[in-house]
């Protein structure tokens, strides 16, 4: 509590021009930037589904993938609403609600038996023909069905039959001896569904009561039963599990229409809420149920209107896209549940917990204490995941690891286990900088790596421990250390056959400066093939730098990607390449000068752009829009802010939910 | 078009299906797991649609995109006009050659600027024929669209984007363009890319499934009521919302609202279930399989006239796929930085011929299809091209086409051409016009379509 106020203070001290100030005659200057309308993305549908129900379906993982803009598929401009996602969505949706509803009854059940499964149990010469059942005199057969739940069950009779003297055949079905009902067949048919009340362990029977034998006549009157399906049980209702307890407080199964109806408005209103993330007004509540009691006036169960109401729910416009209050004539402080909207599909990309929730319907979120502390507090749940996912997952490079696909002639021994090991490393590595007791330079200057077993070998690491799952090792004594010699960037960053010291160098001056080098001009020369002069990867990478032309880039890039070149394609160390010593030193164009990729990575580490480069990287993810100019001042003193609360990443996701852009909505004109 | 104009209220009669899990006719499921196979054509399918009047002999239109442009040497016959040879890209078409034109000398100059990202601004080029705007996204829409827009209603489908490579984001794509150029072929305005699908299991269920069979006419009649009634409720959710809304996000909403009329407007229409599905697509296919089992669903999916318009991605632009089985183990795109090394040119070459034999499977499945007058090749053109021509020039003039089919009689087929002067926008425009689209639906980059006959 101690280190909270101490970051509230520094907040307060840093952010000097207050969107909080009245708007009297000293009006706030301070323009936010317009934070555009956007939708949701597969993954956040798929988690908010997640946190709303507590489903384990996961149909956003069928979707195509979202496309990114700048770095992120979370941005705006990236996020089109084309027919497709909409059609994959309202079908998403659907499940969703059918899973919920579901989890409130006993599973229905079909039990098809072919009639060979019947047994006769009279006199007669009724027995088995085949698959069939033979009814060729009166008599009766019986069937225990293998039922786990009592309840009600549909009964229905694939059946043939030939005609006899008058009418259809007729039998009659009996439950442990009592008699239910006649069924009439007719021709080769199914039978109408019967609905049979049934509990486990009952006997069924079919008695044939009309035969008909008039050989002079022709007539011989037979019934072959040959399938014979129940389903149930229909609407039994079960206990609903603990975890499905908040979106299904009270069942909708088995009681009174009234009781029914009012726990679906508890369900429907407050699944409305939550999903859409706002207070619901009285009459969107009101459309929601007289949609459901239009449902059941048209002869759908509780269930069947419930489902309906709750698909309503997650195929609107409210819950696929992250709508905001209408803007006001001057820029302003948003809502706290707009704030917290902000918060959660930053944070968790997904919708407001319970405590969030109630921060905000208090309207105690507008509190930079009470934001902060809800920062941290998001920042050490589980759901934080979201940012390794998507934020560390697109930034730094993880995703990439996926599409790493070495040559298999060159490097037998890579298989689809390492690629999988080493991103796992990365998100495990990653997941250790949500501690805000660990500053956020420790991203390259750790000497720890988080690996499981086939890293150990691929590394030659010795862990010292035995057991299974990721375990902290000391990976500096093998010469490797910080994110950028993480096995899955090395190889993600290397063509299929060789070191790419331009794609590595690329890559740092891009994602952690944020000082991408201009693209090579067209038709350029590429990369020179190898020479007697020129064996190596950095031999011939400086052949092509003694072109001038060249230079002026690659004096910048090329330094940094040799640092990386004691690495080969794959994520290994390695002495040698083409036969000769590596070289792995550089220097910087100020004159630093250094010799492998630990170095570089100390130096990085202390290069005042890399923060700068977090926090621009962090304000498009959390706004889904690019960094404007007018935005500078805004990095600035998120910059300033992480710097002052400590410098761990947490802290820099407070810096970045206190800023006043993530607070605030710019004015706009709405005709 | 605004989406008012096209909201048509039909008849309910088909599958309903509220969210009951899929199920599908019991012959759907026979042989489960094997790759999709087309089943011999019955007339019978093509039932209602087939009997509209100017529409029983529809021609359907397909773009074919491959990646990284091409080896021209190996790309271009030696001579013009009958009777060329085929160089060693294109002889995996040998036997189809009558029903393919090779068009040399068109251009695409929309994908030129004065800055890197060719393959980002090529693949949104191809088939807009718009240059792409560098930041945010604002490109235009593709002729697909444009016929997908004027055949609005002739079928259930208005369009269908597939591919075989799943683009997951990484981040990045191409200098710094959002990675929707790269991905997309298929735009429906400036703002819209339409993602395709990649898994030929997902594209048979969302052209077969749905239909249960368990169910009474009744009960789906009652559940697509009710279906529709979520679509016009939320319909209501976004009319109120618009107004509240600043002026440069209600495209998004337009968006939105268009989506949901074109899922009424197939919920409407009964034909989807005209049609006997094949089997289902296996899961885990290999590359090959996967995108022959693509072409199979296409050529279903025309032949049941479920769509007429179709966009095919082989790989997205830009594609650093590895070939290793066919000796190309490096990135695609490493080996169309030829640079004039002749180990660059046979990965190009065998790729190429790999992506060629993949389209003759595709041709193939369009000839094995009967219609009443021919087979499906007949009623078809398709276009294949690519982003960029030469892997190092990273040109937009000269670049590869090739088409195929005769458009309802109106392209002989058989010839290389010499079209220099053309575009790739009018060589989308032939394909309009074929398929009985006014070529002004598509008004960019030139104005005619290239005069074949």
């Amino acid at each position: 509590m101690r280190r909270f106020l101490q970051h509230a203070l520094v907040i307060a001290a840093v952010s000097a021009c207050g969107v909080e100030e009245p708007a009297s005659n000293n009006p706030p200057v301070f323009d936010p930037g317009h934070r555009p309308l956007r939708r949701v993305n597969r993954a956040e549908l798929d988690r908010m589904f997640r946190d709303l129900t507590a489903t384990t379906l996961r149909p956003g993982l069928d979707f195509p993938p979202d496309d990114a803009a700048s770095g992120f598929d979370n941005h705006a401009e990236a996020l089109g609403f084309s027919p497709l996602f909409f059609e994959l969505a309202e079908a998403a949706a659907g499940a969703v609600a059918r899973d919920l509803i579901d989890a409130g009854r006993i599973p229905v059940t079909v039990t098809a038996v072919d009639g060979a499964s019947w047994s006769s149990t009279s006199d007669g010469p009724n027995a088995t023909n085949g698959a069939a059942f033979a009814f060729y005199g009166n008599g009766a057969a019986s069937w225990t069905p293998p039922l786990l739940a009592a309840g009600r069950y549909a009964l229905r009779l694939d059946a043939r039959t030939t005609p006899g003297d008058a009418g259809p055949a007729l039998l009659v079905l009996e439950i442990d001896g009592v008699e239910i009902e006649t069924i009439a067949l007719e021709g080769a048919e199914s039978s109408p569904a019967t609905e049979l009340d049934l509990a486990p362990g009952a006997t069924l029977a079919l008695r044939f009561i009309n035969d008909a034998w008039i050989p002079d006549a022709g007539i011989d009157r037979n019934v072959w039963l040959d399938r014979v399906t129940l389903e149930g049980p229909i609407d039994a209702p079960a206990p609903i599990p603990p975890e499905r307890a908040e979106a299904l407080p009270c069942t909708l199964i088995g009681v009174s229409d009234a009781d029914a109806r009012a726990c679906a408005e508890r369900v429907v209103t407050g699944l409305a809420t939550r999903s859409w993330r706002r207070p619901l007004a009285s009459e969107e509540a009101a459309a929601l149920m007289a949609r459901w009691d239009a449902v059941r006036s048209e002869g759908g169960t509780a269930a069947d209107a419930t489902q309906i109401v709750l698909k309503r729910i997650w195929t609107s416009p409210s819950f696929l896209f992250l709508v905001e209050p209408p803007p006001s004539a001057t820029s302003a402080p948003v809502d706290a549940w707009t704030l917290a909207q902000r918060l959660a599909i930053f944070l968790w990309g997904s919708v407001p917990d319970a405590a969030l929730s109630a921060a905000a319907a208090d309207g105690s979120l507008l509190d930079p204490v009470v934001l902060e502390a809800h920062t941290r507090r998001m920042a050490d749940d589980p759901k934080a995941v979201a940012l390794i996912d998507d934020f560390a997952g697109q930034w730094l490079g993880i995703r990439m690891v996926g599409n790493a696909a070495p040559d298999p002639a060159l490097f037998p021994t890579f298989t689809i286990e390492i690629r999988d090991a080493f991103a796992e490393e990365m998100r495990a590595n990653f997941a250790s900088l949500l501690d805000d007791e660990v500053p956020f330079r420790n991203l390259l200057t750790s000497e720890w790596s988080r690996v499981t077993d086939p890293l150990l070998d691929w590394y030659g690491l010795e862990s010292g421990f035995s057991g299974t799952g990721a375990r902290n090792v000391n990976v500096a004594l093998a010469g490797r250390g910080g994110w950028l010699a993480q096995g899955g960037l090395l190889t993600a960053l290397s063509p299929p056959t060789r070191t790419s010291p331009v794609k590595r160098g690329v890559w740092v001056l891009t994602n952690l400066l944020c000082d991408e080098p201009p693209p090579p001009p067209p038709n350029v020369e590429g990369f020179p093939e190898p020479s007697a002069s020129a064996a190596t990867v950095r031999d011939r990478l400086e052949a092509h730098r003694a072109n001038p032309a060249c230079a002026a880039c690659h004096d910048r890039i090329d330094p940094v990607g040799f640092a990386f070149e004691g690495f080969d394609p794959v994520g290994r160390v390695r002495t040698e390449d083409a036969g000769l010593p590596i070289d792995a030193t550089g220097v910087l164009p100020d004159g630093t000068a250094f010799d492998g990729l630990t170095a570089l990575q100390a130096h990085l580490a202390d290069d005042p752009r890399l923060a700068a480069c977090a926090a621009e990287r962090m304000f498009v993810y959390a706004h889904g829009r690019d960094a404007e100019a007018a935005d500078g001042p805004t990095l600035d003193r998120t910059v300033e802010t992480y710097t002052a609360l400590g410098g761990s990443f947490v802290d820099l996701l407070v810096a970045t939910t206190t800023s006043e852009a993530f607070r605030a909505a710019r004015a706009e004109e709405v005709p | 078009m605004s989406w008012q104009q096209w909201r048509v209220r039909g008849r309910p009669s088909h599958d309903p299906q509220l969210d009951a899990p899929r199920s599908w006719s019991r012959r759907a499921f026979l042989g489960g797991a094997g790759a999709a196979i087309t089943l011999p054509f019955l007339p019978s399918i093509l039932g209602a649609r087939g009997a509209m009047a100017d529409d029983t002999q529809p021609v359907r239109a397909v773009w074919w995109f491959i990646p990284n442009g091409v080896h021209m040497p190996a790309f271009r016959p030696e001579t013009y006009g009958e009777g060329y040879t085929l160089p060693r890209m294109l002889a995996p078409l040998s036997g189809l050659e009558p029903h393919l034109h090779v068009l040399s000398g068109l251009t695409n100059l929309a994908g030129i600027d004065d800055r890197a990202g060719d393959h980002a601004r090529g693949t949104a080029a191809f088939l807009t024929c718009v240059t792409p705007q560098h930041e945010g996204v604002a490109l235009g829409e593709s002729a697909d669209q444009a016929a997908a827009r004027a055949l609005l209603g002739r079928t259930a489908f208005p369009s269908l984007q597939l591919g075989y490579e799943a683009s997951v984001s990484a981040g990045q794509c191409d200098s710094g363009y959002a990675c929707a150029y790269s991905h997309n072929v298929s735009w429906a305005n400036a703002t819209t890319p339409l993602p395709k699908l990649t898994d030929p299991r997902a594209v048979f269920d969302r052209l077969f499934a749905g239909f249960d069979v368990a169910a009474t006419e009744a009960e789906r009649a009652q559940r697509l009521r009710w279906r529709m009634s979520v679509l016009d409720d939320v319909t209501a959710d976004a009319a109120a919302l618009q107004s509240r809304l600043s002026p440069s996000d209600r495209h998004r909403l337009d968006a939105y609202l268009t989506a949901v009329r074109a899922l009424e407007f197939r919920l409407e229409d009964p034909s989807t279930t005209a049609c006997e599905p094949p089997i289902r697509p296996g899961t885990g296919l290999a590359r090959t399989a996967r995108i022959d089992a693509m072409s199979d669903l296409t050529a279903v999916a025309l032949r049941c006239d479920l769509t007429r318009v179709v966009t095919f991605m082989l790989a997205d632009g830009l594609s650093l796929a590895s070939y290793p089985d066919l000796g190309a183990p490096g990135a695609h795109h490493g080996y169309s930085h030829h640079q004039g090394n002749p180990d660059n040119h046979e990965a190009l070459v065998r790729i190429g011929a790999w992506e060629m034999e993949r389209f003759a499977y595709f041709l193939r499945a369009l000839q094995a299809d009967p219609t009443p007058t021919g087979d499906l090749l007949d009623q078809t053109l398709v276009f294949l091209g690519s982003e960029i021509s030469d892997g190092d020039r990273h040109n937009h003039d000269d670049m590869p086409a090739l088409l195929a089919g005769h458009g309802g009689g109106r392209v002989a087929g058989g010839q290389h051409l010499d079209v220099t002067g053309r575009t790739y926008a009018d060589a989308h425009r032939l394909l309009l016009d074929a398929a009985g689209v006014d070529v002004s639906a598509f008004p960019v980059d030139g104005t005619e379509p290239l005069p074949l006959s």
